[in-house]
């Protein structure tokens, strides 16, 4: 369960455990927490919790609510969030992910959400009277109630169905342990039907024959900004690439990435020495280095690009482009469109993404231009 | 119906992701006929995989076997949206009667999403959080709307976009196919241009990355669908890949009209 811990200048004063649906914050006695000073509201704040969520709102107080620094009005609970009001802190721990949340598929695995629950969640936070949207977003709840269907047929599509999948299940007792057993097998079973999925093997063989370099003419433009700007393109967990540089090389099709994929990389990947020698020693762990573009022939010689978006495009549509893209482990280079293949420090691309280390000359579209890591 | 094999380029690409030890995602693709489904698998063992296993399976093979029927003459719009609509409920009857009759399938589900190429338009039906985006002229715009709590929560104004990212509730569905004896697709139709690019993914991908990397991904490799799938898939997991990843990549390179013009009829009996 959630709890806050309520301090004044560093001292704690006291816990308050959220075990309720709406728990209020005021200066008035009849609020769940009462923080008897003036420069907190009668009624200052709430916390609505609707399943793993909590909702902490302002009441319209006269001097605020303040989370980590920033005021807020309406604002979803993490843990460890710190709710300033007036000079008390009230820090917010969540057990469920403070005490790890180590069954990931416990807490995380899709859930249906039956309609009756969501009835509640949803009148809950809107109250009765406000409950425009309520018709239309508990079509769930208009349901009729599970009714009992003759269990004669328990299938109802025609008989003479091809479809493997659920052939099966329309008979009952030992035939059905053999269906499942061809259901399961997750992707193999639709593979085979349906040919569908592409495996990665598809794209490397259409990778296969575009490896001659051939002269291209020198791009007036080489950077083709790719469309739709966003700063924070750089998401999610980045270790230091020191560490990681050399265990996932590759995209990672394979189910299993960081094993397979690592000991791929020791064979095919490099040569020599593994990259993590190579790069520059890491920054601040979880810091990987910015790294960058400097192009160097051409009539943009000498022009910077900074690599801040998970992806960046280089070279000529229609021509010859590559795409470097920015992860954990450090920037990787890729063929994506063109009939000969970029070259880094002399060597033309295959169709595995390629790690790309300090001081790395790129050649593409008749450009060469130098990667190097930012400190 | 005409072939659309020339009309659509179609690539996927699922994965299990960093977390999970199997694969709940279904895929299925008929080229042909211009149909492309994906089901997110729920329920314990290996109940989910076996859900989402029969939704694709049945809804292709049996949109398949209604087409064939109809040969003669294609089925207008409305007619497409109804066979979405039916078979998606026959998909929900399946899994439900399955679930209830015996009970390692106890509870099991899956979410869907359907989409179906027709005479320059695509029919889309969805049931849950399986999500179906079209990248037009640079611009990424879902074509579904998750029925999820979540959803919810930001149609009724309770909270923003924004805060609907940290939000600990993504994970729950409020509809979901062969959890209830009924459950209603919900099914658009919505004219195609050439050069759109459709996406559909399981939720695997969009709550491991955000919208504008999707929308970067799809822009910036569009000429190489092989890649971007696989970029797509990549950030989901470089990002912790806490669940299945699935993604099916559709390019619409020409159009694709159900009744070849008079005009163009007579030209290739000349030729």
């Amino acid at each position: 369960m959630a709890k806050l811990i309520v301090s004044l200048e560093g001292s704690v004063i006291r816990d308050y455990p959220i075990d309720k649906e709406r728990v209020t914050i005021g200066r008035k006695p009849h609020n769940d927490i009462q923080i008897e000073n003036l420069a907190v509201s009668g009624d200052h704040a709430c916390i609505v919790t609707i399943l793993n969520d909590a909702f902490l709102e302002d009441l319209g107080s006269t001097n605020g609510t303040v989370v980590n620094g920033n005021p807020i009005k309406k604002h979803i609970l993490q843990s460890n969030d710190v709710i300033e009001i007036g000079k008390y802190k009230l820090k917010y721990v969540s057990e469920v992910s403070v005490a790890g949340r180590t069954p990931v598929d416990e807490f995380e695995k899709t859930v249906v959400m039956r309609a009756p629950t969501l009835a509640k969640a949803v009148r809950a936070k809107l109250g009765a009277g406000e409950a425009a949207s309520g018709p239309r977003t508990m079509g769930g709840a208009a349901m009729p109630p599970p009714t009992p269907r003759p269990t004669g047929h328990p299938l109802s599509f025609p008989a003479g169905r091809d479809g493997a999948a659920s052939g099966p299940l329309t008979s009952s007792g030992g035939k059905g342990a053999a269906a499942s057993g061809s259901l399961t097998s997750p992707g193999s079973k639709e593979a085979a039907a349906f040919g569908s999925l592409t495996s990665p093997g598809g794209k490397e063989a259409a990778f296969g024959s575009l490896t001659s370099p051939s002269g291209q003419d020198a791009a007036s433009g080489p950077l083709t900004s790719p469309a739709g700007g966003n700063e924070a393109a750089v998401s999610g967990p980045l270790s230091s690439p020191g560490v990681a540089a050399g265990s996932v090389p590759g995209p990672a099709p394979a189910p299993e990435p960081s094993a397979k994929l690592a000991s791929d990389a020791a064979t095919s990947t490099f040569t020599g020495g593994s990259a993590s020698a190579v790069g520059p020693a890491p920054a601040a762990p979880g810091e990987p280095a910015l790294g960058a573009i400097q192009i160097l022939s051409g009539s943009g010689a000498g022009k910077e690009l900074d690599l801040v978006k998970n992806l960046t495009t280089l070279g000529k549509p229609g021509v010859q482009v590559a795409v470097i893209t920015r992860r954990p482990q450090g920037y990787f280079i890729t063929h994506v469109e063109g009939a000969s293949a970029p070259e880094v420090n002399g060597k033309a691309l295959d169709a595995q993404a390629c790690l790309l280390k300090d001081h790395d000359v790129i050649e593409l579209a008749g450009v060469k231009m130098e990667f190097f890591l930012k400190k | 119906m005409p072939d659309l094999s020339s009309a659509l380029e179609i690539v996927s690409l699922t994965h299990p992701g960093m977390v999970r030890s199997h694969n709940e995602d279904s895929i299925a693709i008929e080229k042909e006929i211009g149909l492309a489904v994906l089901a997110d698998g729920m329920g314990g063992y290996n109940a989910g995989e076996v859900a989402s296993g029969i939704a694709v399976a049945m809804i292709c093979s049996e949109v398949k076997k209604a087409l064939a029927k109809n040969k003669t003459e294609a089925l207008n719009g409305s007619a497409v949206e109804t066979l979405i609509a039916e078979q998606s409920a026959r998909a929900n009857e399946a899994i439900y009667e399955a679930a209830q009759s015996q009970p390692r399938y106890s509870g099991m589900g899956t979410t869907l999403v359907v989409a179906f190429w027709h005479d320059n338009q695509i029919t889309v039906g969805h049931i849950g959080d399986s999500r179906l985006y079209r990248l037009r002229a640079e611009t990424l715009e879902p074509l579904t709307r998750d029925h999820s709590l979540l959803q919810e929560q930001i149609d009724s104004g309770m909270i923003t976009k924004e805060q609907a990212r940290y939000s600990q509730n993504k994970n729950l569905v409020t509809r979901a196919v062969g959890i209830d004896p009924e459950v209603e697709a919900e099914v658009h139709t919505y004219p195609v241009q050439t050069g759109d690019l459709y996406l559909l993914c399981s939720d695997g991908l969009n709550d491991m990355l955000p919208d504008e990397d999707i929308q970067l991904t799809l822009s910036s490799l569009q000429s190489n669908l092989p890649l971007a799938a696989e970029q797509l898939v990549q950030q989901a997991n470089d990002n912790g890949g806490r669940d299945n990843v699935s993604v099916v990549l559709v390019r619409v390179t020409k159009d694709f009209p159900a009744h070849a013009s008079w005009a163009n009829r007579l030209k290739a009996w000349i030729r």
